[in-house]
């Protein structure tokens, strides 16, 4: 599925294969570099939710609502933040990283986001009967309903991704290897 | 990954078939999908394409971010902290009360008028309402007027689910450390005798939670009956049905026990208190001024060097006071555009260096 070449450009020049020759793409200073920009994102994502939730109240406007009520965000408010951060920073890093992009791949990358979204509504909608908890109940569908909480996720989104694509940029600038002179 | 086209899975020269001859061919079909020679889209991550990007995510980022700052900076909000540890503050008498409930009284002075709804806040600090075993204890059934569940609470309410041998109702250890301490606001006007501020105690709770999640248990006329058989928790002072005499407030759907429910996810919080509504558009909510507040300082933070305040805040299209959000993004969008600067500048050098580029083997 994933082909950083196509098939008849590596036909034409075999050397290509050179740069992949003694596994380097699964080397360990690649290992390294992604487990760095895991806990990069994994501080983004945390610290970025608590300094929005310290010193503040953050609350909807109550749009949705037919009364004017202010919400106040909660325990589970938090974590739902945090979680959905990190599921689209995950699936939008995986998207940036292909390079071959068959029907295959936007069905499942986007299908993913989607139905993560659509799960979420659904989970936190109705009150499940079998459920001992109900603590899910509306949190996803007040977090979104509140301006802050979808201005934080766009930025700690677009900070979790900025370092990956600067260093592909600029590698590939600087240093292209041949694989990404003959791309 | 790149995968090698190859020609291992020909048919082997084996015995010569006749015609009609069974020998099923181990080639793979002839699809697109096994050729691996999908329609796709290549897209790559050059500095043409990137640039604008970062250009662009700099130029949308700062303007918001000034937007939400200057938002958040016109927002009033004060805060009073009344726990009394202090021997000077007003309140040091309720630390060890000698009669129950101690009263005390707080002097502020408002140095500009609030205008639109205002929100009041009763905060706490060191108070971990995300402590794990606490976030647990609770009984949502119950909360939601399970008969079976009123008279039988579930086993993680322990150890406050039973009391003199009757169930607690509700149970939980959230439910038991509920705020019981009474604020009131006064202004002290040009005239001698203080006017009080009405304090709208109606809307402060999440409407599906006052609705849907929580429900009084079904049944008799009034809500002492439907509460039969149980008793109140250990540290309150009055059972769930005696919380407020209006009866859409009262009992499990009282909105100050909704509000305390929900837990809070860090150890210094703020939950809404009270709702002051503004009043016509030409008159300040709350004009500048001397006030002063007056507390039944029932609940006990001092044995764990807890804080009690009292917090009277303005409200915008984004909510609350809210500078890390505003400062973010103005520091995210410059950071943004200031990497877009020099990758303009790495491209523009390189680039006239690369076309003399060998081709290295």
């Amino acid at each position: 599925m994933e082909q950083h070449v196509s098939i008849d450009t590596l036909r034409r020049d075999p050397s290509l294969y050179r740069d992949i020759a003694k596994n380097a793409l699964l080397r360990w200073r690649v290992f390294i570099y992604w487990t760095f920009l895991g806990v990069f994102d994994a501080l983004v994502f945390f610290f970025g939710a608590y300094f929005m939730f310290e010193n503040t109240t953050v609350t909807s406007n109550g749009q949705i609502m037919t009364t004017n009520t202010h919400m106040i965000f909660g325990n589970w408010t938090f974590g739902t933040l945090v979680f959905t951060v990190m599921v689209f920073t995950v699936t939008l890093k995986l998207a940036l990283d292909t390079h071959y992009w068959t029907w295959i791949n936007h069905f499942v990358i986007w299908g993913s986001l989607l139905f993560y979204v659509v799960f979420s509504l659904l989970w936190g909608g109705i009150i499940w009967p079998f459920l001992n908890y109900q603590r899910m109940y509306y949190v996803f569908i007040q977090m979104l309903s509140s301006g802050p909480a979808w201005l934080l996720i766009i930025l700690l989104i677009t900070v979790s991704l900025l370092p990956d694509v600067l260093k592909k940029v600029l590698c590939r600038q600087l240093w292209p290897s041949a694989t990404e002179r003959v791309q | 990954m790149a995968m090698n086209y190859n020609a291992k899975d020909e048919v082997d020269g084996g015995p010569p078939c006749a015609p009609g001859g069974t020998v099923k061919s181990r080639r793979p079909d002839n699809t697109a999908f096994k050729q691996q020679r999908l329609p796709a889209w290549q897209p790559i991550l050059t500095a043409g394409t990137v640039l604008p990007t970062f250009f662009i995510i700099g130029l949308i980022f700062i303007p918001i971010g000034i937007g939400i700052f200057v938002t958040s900076n016109n927002i009033r909000e004060i805060e009073i902290d009344y726990t009394g540890t202090d021997p000077s503050s007003p309140c040091n008498k309720c630390l060890s009360p000698n009669a129950t409930p101690c009263i005390c009284t707080i002097n502020f002075t408002l140095e500009q008028s609030f205008e639109g709804n205002v929100f009041m806040y009763y905060g706490l600090s060191n108070f971990y309402q995300n402590h794990r075993r606490y976030v647990k204890s609770r009984d949502d059934s119950q909360l939601n007027g399970d008969s079976s569940a009123l008279l039988n609470p579930s086993k993680e309410c322990e150890p406050y689910r039973r009391n003199e041998d009757k169930p607690i109702a509700p149970c939980g250890a959230i439910a038991n450390s509920m705020f019981n301490d009474t604020l009131e606001l006064f202004l002290v006007g040009n005239e001698s005798y203080p006017t009080p501020i009405p304090l709208k105690k109606k809307g402060i709770a999440w409407w599906t939670d006052k609705n849907v999640k929580f429900r009084n248990p079904p049944g008799g006329e009034s809500l002492k009956e439907r509460f039969k058989g149980t008793t109140k928790p250990v540290n309150w002072v009055k059972p769930v049905y005696m919380l407020d005499s209006e009866p859409d407030n009262n009992g499990f759907i009282n909105e100050d026990f909704i509000v305390w429910m929900r837990t809070a996810a860090l150890p210094t919080f703020r939950k809404l208190y009270r709702l002051i509504e503004r009043k016509s558009d030409l008159h300040p909510t709350l004009p500048a001024g001397r006030y002063y507040l007056n507390i039944t300082y029932n609940y006990p933070v001092h044995s764990f060097d807890g804080r009690k305040r009292m917090i009277l805040s303005t409200i915008s299209w984004m909510g609350g006071k809210n500078p890390f959000l505003g400062i973010a993004y103005i520091a995210i969008g410059s950071i943004s555009f200031l990497l877009g600067v020099v990758l303009l500048v790495i491209n523009h050098k390189y680039r006239n260096s690369s076309n003399t580029a060998d081709i290295t083997i």
